[in-house]
């Protein structure tokens, strides 16, 4: 790579650090609830010298089954200084690396490192990713680079012993850090299949590294998820994700929402590049971030991954097609008599990406839920004024921000694995917000031995404007500002068989 | 030219050959000499004193220990068969040497068969008692174990040189395997069957053996079809990495995948696995021993295949090699474990048989406490894991389930003067098992709310024995 390619990559790699850091620091909260799970990990590390694998908090009081590599790495920095905004930045940079990711696998397809150079500009601006990425700190943000590195270097593999040394040592760090070590994994099975139907016979190398990737990956997330699987069997798949959430997230998915999230011009030049390079050429490569794109296809249609997890991998997928087709769309040029317009075209393309990339990118952070002063106020009162013992019912986007900010006991949050009766819990919580019948739902609440119900975020999650037994004398309200309600429940209501 | 090419590919010979040669398995060796040292000191410390997995097995010794078929205190006919083995070694010494004695038997020839019919490399051979087949072989004894270890004698015999020997004991023991459990013979008949057609001098030709295959396959299918079929297949039960006493291997499965497209064309394989596959459907432990020793085979000839080939890479193929040591052994290690925690405890067992002095009509527990019951305090129950070969035992589990779960007292007391019961005992797992909670709520809210009419007699950490007292 010459001096000057270097220098401009490098550029890129900093202008993605500036725009994240620019939504992030100044920031003293995060975009997202499971922000604040990945502080308690790193808050344990740093009280106790050990990972939070049994929270007494979460759900009352459970085991968590998770990967623990992104805490360990966070945790050692988080040791030595104690500061948010330092994770913050390593995390940033961390994703950022993505750019760098997307130039070397670009350069590598077209052999062409303008083209290269712009996808990986390109590739900041995915809306889903920039939105799903900035101004927090969850595995996602190391996730996403080892994924891709990953499938990068198994392309790469066998072509030097650096390449295949540095293959093995990534997909260890990314078996340790994330489940999604199986989203790669089921992609070299993709890749291997699509090969077997267009005949292309497979490398030696490949097979070998193939085999090992496999029983390594299994074997790991075997180990690690071992309770998860003997909890839920075969339905680990589903993650435990509560049906009705399931159901909800993918209820709005429609082509538009997918190109809207993706990226307009991205999602066109990309289907161009598939439909001139899978179909027409027989390159090996190409089948490997072919076997990706259809793995994340068929993930996302059998409800296997969260649709914002699920769209950010697509979104980087079609942006490494669309090198490809920049690439077929010069060739096509070049070939007819507009290649005196040449420059202009493609300036046109850039501001269309602009306006249809970056604007709405920066609309969606924008328009992202910060969690507000109030609801720390709120969350600050429950810590100093009720009993340590309480138990606090907020929805599922409060349950990690009751569990670290007001360092009580929540009925429910994100981390679903090992929960029994997950989708009765999960009615329940609706039961409560949305009854109109305090008995029904002072009924369910004592189930879960709810001492304080949080009234915040369920106005936008249930779509109400207050709890319609608020005037009940089984409730009292004890705190109230101006967007957030603290009902305490006062009676107990038993249900008592025959 | 063409001398380049051909020196350039003789280089290129030399330089696998010595990675051949390099690859001696000196080091590799002693590495896994190590850990399967380790793995065995594991295995043996983790067996405790009291040897009996499956608490079916107090059943199977008080089978043979009575001269009656009627278990009396259960109201049922013995169903199992393998008390006609433990009878003898019982007249010569106690139940635990008895068991252990078979055990062993069972090991070491299982192992000598198994040997025969996995490739020949010694390294291969130390895996396989960590296989999940061997493990069950060798802490559960019942009739399963004994289908299965006759069914091994069998193909062992039929591969023999010596025709009458061939004949005569391929028979003897595939009846004996039928007679301990009829599907494993079903099976051994099907590798007897497809042994006749690839070895027969006869002449039959591509039609006929195409129609007798299809038969063979036939059999299975139509016994699943109309004979019978058990709902209660979940996958929670059916692999030994889901916690499960009887189940294959998540781990030796992906193996086989690996290794599949070398062993397809393999006629036996094909075959037995279909009718394991079939057997599964009707008698689930059954069709998970077939398959595990399936499984094995091609899991063992994947391996060597593996260790045989030359790679581009060796030292991939050395870390592969030590991964698929290391996934087999972990993950059945872990098996073991989950067996040997599945022992009934000490503290129970001393609670039962201090139990037995005192006097009772009937006792009522879950019914996976019915053996263990009988066995060491001698005490009549309504239902114990066969529940199905107890007489009326439809009317019974209908009964002791709404016992169970009712939180009306005057219910609970008219079913236990119903059926006469005196004591109720409750483990440990009936009251902290997740999934059991939900089974026993009622009766043991009635215990915790009605203290006069439930008195406990005898209370440890892991059991409590009430007395109910009628009022």
């Amino acid at each position: 790579m010459d001096k000057k390619t270097t220098i401009l990559i490098g550029i890129i790699f900093l202008i993605a650090i500036i725009i994240r850091i620019f939504f992030s620091v100044p920031n003293e909260t995060f975009n997202d609830s499971d922000s604040y799970y990945s502080l308690r990990q790193l808050k344990s590390i740093e009280e106790n010298k050990y990972l939070l694998y049994e929270d007494p908090l979460s759900f009352s009081g459970k085991e968590f089954s998770f990967m623990p590599g992104f805490y360990v790495l966070m945790g050692i920095p988080y040791l030595f200084f104690q500061n948010i905004i330092i994770i913050k930045i390593i995390s940033i940079i961390l994703i950022s690396l993505t750019t760098i990711i997307i130039f070397l696998i670009s350069k590598k397809l077209t052999n062409n490192k303008n083209i290269a150079l712009f996808t990986s500009f390109g590739s900041i601006f995915i809306p889903i990713l920039l939105s799903k990425t900035t101004n927090n700190i969850t595995t996602i943000n190391l996730t996403i680079p080892l994924v891709l590195l990953a499938l990068y270097l198994f392309s790469e593999y066998g072509k030097s012993s650096t390449k295949s040394f540095l293959y093995i040592s990534f997909l260890f760090a990314l078996a340790l850090v994330s489940a999604h070590s199986l989203i790669f994994l089921t992609s070299i099975f993709m890749y291997t299949i699509l090969l077997k139907i267009e005949k292309i016979s497979i490398s030696k190398n490949k097979q070998e590294i193939t085999i090992f990737s496999t029983i390594f990956l299994v074997w790991i997330n075997l180990i690690f998820f071992k309770k998860a699987l003997q909890s839920h069997g075969i339905n680990i798949i589903w993650q435990n994700i509560p049906n009705d959430i399931v159901f909800n997230y993918f209820s709005s998915l429609n082509m538009v929402n997918i190109i809207f999230f993706i990226g307009i011009i991205p999602f066109v030049l990309a289907l161009y590049g598939i439909y001139n390079n899978l179909f027409k050429t027989k390159k090996e490569e190409l089948y490997i971030y072919a076997g990706f794109i259809t793995t994340i296809f068929f993930l996302l249609l059998l409800r296997l991954v969260k649709l914002e997890t699920g769209l950010i991998y697509l979104g980087l997928a079609f942006m490494i097609f669309s090198s490809l087709g920049i690439k077929d769309l010069i060739t096509y040029i070049k070939k007819t008599k507009s290649v005196k317009y040449i420059k202009i075209i493609f300036a046109g393309i850039f501001i269309l990406f602009i306006i249809t990339s970056i604007i709405p990118t920066i609309q969606a952070i924008n328009n992202k839920n910060h969690i507000s002063p109030e609801t720390i106020q709120a969350l600050k009162w429950i810590k100093n004024k009720t009993p340590n013992t309480s138990i606090i019912l907020g929805t599922i986007n409060e349950g990690h921000l009751i569990s670290e900010i007001a360092e009580r006991k929540n009925v429910i949050d994100t981390n679903f694995l090992l929960q029994k009766n997950i989708n009765d819990r999960y009615n329940d919580i609706e039961l409560i917000y949305t009854s109109s019948l305090a008995i029904k739902a002072i009924e369910a609440s004592n189930r879960y031995n709810i001492n304080y119900i949080l009234f915040d975020d369920a106005k936008n999650y249930y779509n109400i404007n207050s709890l319609k037994y608020k005037d009940s004398s089984l409730l009292e309200l004890v705190y109230s500002n101006k967007k957030v309600d603290i009902y305490k429940i006062k009676g107990r209501v038993e249900k008592y068989e025959q | 030219m063409n001398n380049k090419k051909k020196e350039n590919n003789y280089i290129k010979d030399k330089e696998v050959k010595s990675l051949k040669e390099r690859f001696n398995f000196k080091l590799f060796g002693i590495i896994i000499c190590i850990l399967f040292f380790v793995s065995f000191f594991l295995y043996f410390n983790l067996i405790k004193e009291n040897n009996v997995i499956s608490t079916q097995t107090y059943d199977i010794i008080r089978n043979a220990q009575d001269n009656d078929m009627n278990d009396n205190l259960v109201e049922k006919t013995y169903s199992s068969k393998s008390y006609l083995i433990l009878k003898f070694p019982l007249k010569i010494t106690t139940e635990n040497n008895a068991l252990n004695f078979l055990m062993i038997i069972i090991f070491i020839v299982s192992l000598f068969m198994i040997n025969k019919l996995i490739p020949k490399t010694s390294i291969l051979l130390l895996i396989v008692p960590f296989t999940p087949i061997f493990i069950q072989f060798l802490f559960i004894i019942n009739d399963y174990t004994f289908s299965l270890f006759s069914a091994l004698i069998c193909v062992y015999s039929i591969n023999q040189k010596n025709k009458y020997f061939k004949f005569i004991m391929s028979l003897l023991f595939s009846l004996i395997s039928f007679f301990f459990n009829p599907y494993i013979g079903l099976i051994v008949i099907i590798y007897i069957v497809t042994y006749l057609i690839k070895n027969t001098k006869i002449d039959i030709n591509y039609k006929k053996k195409k129609r007798i295959y299809f038969s063979l396959y036939l059999i299975p299918i139509l016994i699943t079809t109309f004979i019978k079929y058990e709902t209660t297949l979940t996958t929670t039960n059916s692999f030994v990495e889901l916690n499960s006493i009887y189940g294959v291997s998540l781990n030796l499965i992906l193996i086989a995948i690996i290794g599949y497209n070398k062993f397809k064309r393999n006629i036996y394989l094909r075959n037995l696995a279909l009718a394991g596959f079939a057997i599964f459907f009707i008698d689930k432990i059954a069709g998970i021993l077939v398959l595990n020793i399936i499984l094995l085979i091609i899991v063992s000839n994947t391996i060597k295949s593996i260790i045989d080939e030359s790679w581009n890479n060796i030292n991939l193929q050395k870390l592969t090699i030590l991964l698929l040591f290391c996934t087999i052994i972990f993950s059945n290690v872990l098996h073991l474990s989950f067996i040997n925690n599945n022992q009934t405890d000490n503290e129970i067992i001393e609670t039962l048989k201090e139990f037995s002095k005192f006097k009772a009509s009937t006792v009522i527990s879950s019914k996976e406490n019915g053996y263990i019951i009988k066995y060491f305090s001698n005490k009549n129950i309504i239902l114990d894991s066969e529940e199905t070969k107890i007489q009326n035992y439809k009317e019974k589990i209908l009964d002791i389930n709404n016992l169970f779960l009712s939180r009306n007292i005057d219910t609970t007391s008219n079913l236990l003067k119903k059926y006469n019961i005196s004591h109720i005992i409750i483990t440990e797992d009936m009251v902290k098992n997740e999934d059991n909670v939900e089974k026993y709520n009622g009766i043991l809210f009635l215990i915790d709310v009605y203290r006069d009419n439930f008195k406990p007699i005898l209370k440890r950490d892991k059991i409590t024995i009430y007395k109910f007292i009628k009022k």
